[in-house]
């Protein structure tokens, strides 16, 4: 009987010949990743739990994102307690506010995911490393704390669900609206705490970028894990960054799954979530015409160098709308540069939009662009709960990059094909 | 355990249950003033130890930070009785050594206020104010081995690899 991917990364990191679903096992744990309120929250079952010295063997990466640099007293509090342990740890991925960017935008960048990996880190949208072959799972605060300090993590192998991608995407339509049908088609609850694995012939068309996008907004259906069938095109990405050998894995042809599901990445147009689940999807066509605040291009879901492409294409010759606040945030200071030197960061601000440095920013609602009441915004970020961006009386809805820009320039949510 | 029930719906989400701006508070007595803050702001006021949380289906669903756990444990829940429990909130609730139990599709009526009786080892829940009982599922395995030791830093201490060493 074959294997799907998280029996076979729950085996090798078990150091067993097999496993199935159900079964309990103590992983060892390749990478761990803590952004600021992560380093904050373990300090605490650390010292708790007694432990003197962390599990040398994984590989620990620190930075500050979430608010970047630090808006009022307390955040600056958090940073300082941030950046003193990752000295007294000696440890060398420290990532401080101006050399680092977003985590899961840093971590792929940095050549910190190496496909086959079993990463964990205090946040939920690890999923991202799924893109590049990785298996990545959050972690609560507490539970990163017992990892450093026996260098596993305990584990319920999981079922997994297999989706298949056919189908080329239609113009102005991209990776997002692929995720936002995921989104549509599974809802929140329906794939908790099962291993995802997607593969099929449309993937090779996604960029990495695009691929992390889908990863990393399928946390939104409660999965455990997702995996995305790796290629030439994300080996060479990670070949770029790090020269740490790598062994991909991927499921058997004869693997078993509790569902299979196929869908055809043609078969849709731009997609947006409404308020105020994530899974709330519609044809943006339904939404077209509904007035804007803001529009955010930014977030670890969207705020790569392809994203900030597609809202500069969709700019050019175009000004963003009188009423509207345009929020732009590169989800690095790699892309913030790698922007800058396309041209894109001046398209950005002649057009009349904001760039700010990069964090996660505007998406959690605590700086860099935060909404009153009444006001409503569509972003390129994840998450619409009520009071996300701000206000409990504002509104998000979520979209691809190109809808958001093509919105903004609208005062009103727009089609992009109609601006293309 | 016997306590106070309270309800709530489905999907209720982390910053339902800890908005995020108080996230995180210094110390878990800080933690516990801010559950469910926004949302039902007499709970933190009023909520007594051994009060019983029930919720509906995909309990906890969106952050993984655990200070929602942390705040609920630190105001003496003991247990929560949902319908079905998002991943995150499942194993940051354990770690915190919070007995939990899974009800799925099974009828069981309960309204704010009602007293309950609850074995957390069998799933066996009385409602003592109207007398309807059923039985969920309880915890089993590694979970339940971590709860009854009382939370994830009990049962992983003697795990440590490098534990501090006393200077004597």
């Amino acid at each position: 009987m074959g294997k799907t991917v998280a029996e076979k990364v729950f085996a090798k990191k078990s150091g067993q010949d097999s496993v199935k679903p159900g079964d309990v096992v103590f992983a060892s744990v390749d990478v761990a990743m803590m952004h600021e309120a992560g380093t904050n929250g373990i300090q605490r079952p650390l010292r708790e739990l007694g432990v003197g010295k962390l599990a040398e063997k994984i590989e620990i990466v620190i930075m500050l994102d979430h608010y970047v640099p630090a808006p009022n007293v307390a955040n600056a509090g958090r940073h300082k307690v941030t950046r003193e342990f990752a000295k007294r740890m000696n440890i060398p991925s420290w990532y401080e506010a101006g050399r680092g960017g977003i985590c899961h935008q840093l971590l792929p960048e940095k050549g910190h995911v190496r496909p086959g990996e079993f990463i964990v880190g205090t946040d939920a949208h690890m999923t991202t490393y799924g893109a590049l072959g990785a298996y990545a799972v959050g972690v609560g605060f507490t539970e990163m704390a017992v990892i450093l300090g026996t260098g596993k993590m305990w584990i319920v192998v999981p079922e997994s669900v297999k989706v298949v991608l056919r189908g080329q995407l239609g113009p102005g339509v991209s990776e997002k609206d692929v995720v936002l049908l995921l989104l549509r088609e599974f809802g929140l609850s329906r794939l908790t705490y099962k291993s995802l694995e997607i593969e099929g012939p449309a993937v090779s068309q996604f960029s990495v970028d695009g691929r992390m996008t889908i990863c990393n907004m399928c946390s939104e259906m409660g999965i455990k894990a997702v995996v995305m069938k790796t290629d030439r095109q994300s080996n060479d990405y990670v070949l770029e960054r790090t020269s740490k050998p790598f062994k991909e894995i991927w499921a058997d042809q004869d693997a078993s799954y509790e569902e299979v599901r196929e869908f055809d990445v043609g078969s849709i147009g731009p997609l947006v979530a409404i308020p105020s689940t994530p899974d709330h999807v519609v044809p943006v066509t339904e939404v077209d015409g509904i007035r804007i605040d803001q529009a955010f291009l930014g977030s670890c879901t969207n705020g790569r160098i392809s994203d900030l492409r597609v809202g500069a294409k969709i700019l050019k010759g175009h000004k963003v709308h009188p009423d509207v606040r345009l929020i732009i945030t590169p989800a690095s200071q790699e892309v913030y540069l790698q922007a800058l030197d396309e041209g894109l960061i001046r398209q950005f601000i002649t057009a009349g939009a904001l760039v700010t440095n990069s964090t996660c920013g505007a998406c959690i609602g605590g700086h860099m662009g935060v909404l009153a009441d009444g006001e409503v915004c569509i972003a390129s970020s994840n998450r619409n709960f009520v009071g996300r961006m701000g206000s409990t009386k504002s509104e998000v809805y979520l979209a691809s990059p190109a809808t958001v820009v093509a919105s903004a320039i609208s005062g009103q949510i727009k089609d992009p094909r109609k601006v293309l | 355990m016997e306590g106070r029930a309270w309800i709530f719906g489905d999907n209720i989400d982390t910053d339902y249950m800890f908005p995020a701006r108080f996230s995180p508070d210094p110390t878990p007595e800080e933690m516990a003033k801010h559950v469910f803050y926004d949302m039902r702001p007499e709970f933190s006021r009023e909520a007594k130890p051994g009060d019983i949380v029930v919720a509906g289906h995909n309990f906890g669903y969106g952050s993984y930070r655990e200070s929602p756990s942390v705040g609920l444990r630190a105001l003496g829940v003991q247990v929560i009785i949902a319908r079905s429990f998002a991943r995150a909130f499942y194993r940051n609730a354990v770690t915190m050594g919070i007995w939990l139990i899974t009800l799925g599709e099974k009828k069981f009526h309960c309204e704010d206020g009602h007293h309950l009786e609850v074995d957390s080892r069998s799933g066996e829940i009385i409602n003592q104010t109207t007398g309807e009982q059923v039985r969920g599922t309880p915890l089993s395995g590694m979970a339940r081995e971590i709860v009854e030791a009382g939370g994830a830093t009990q049962y992983f201490k003697p795990k440590v690899l490098y534990p501090e060493t006393k200077k004597g």
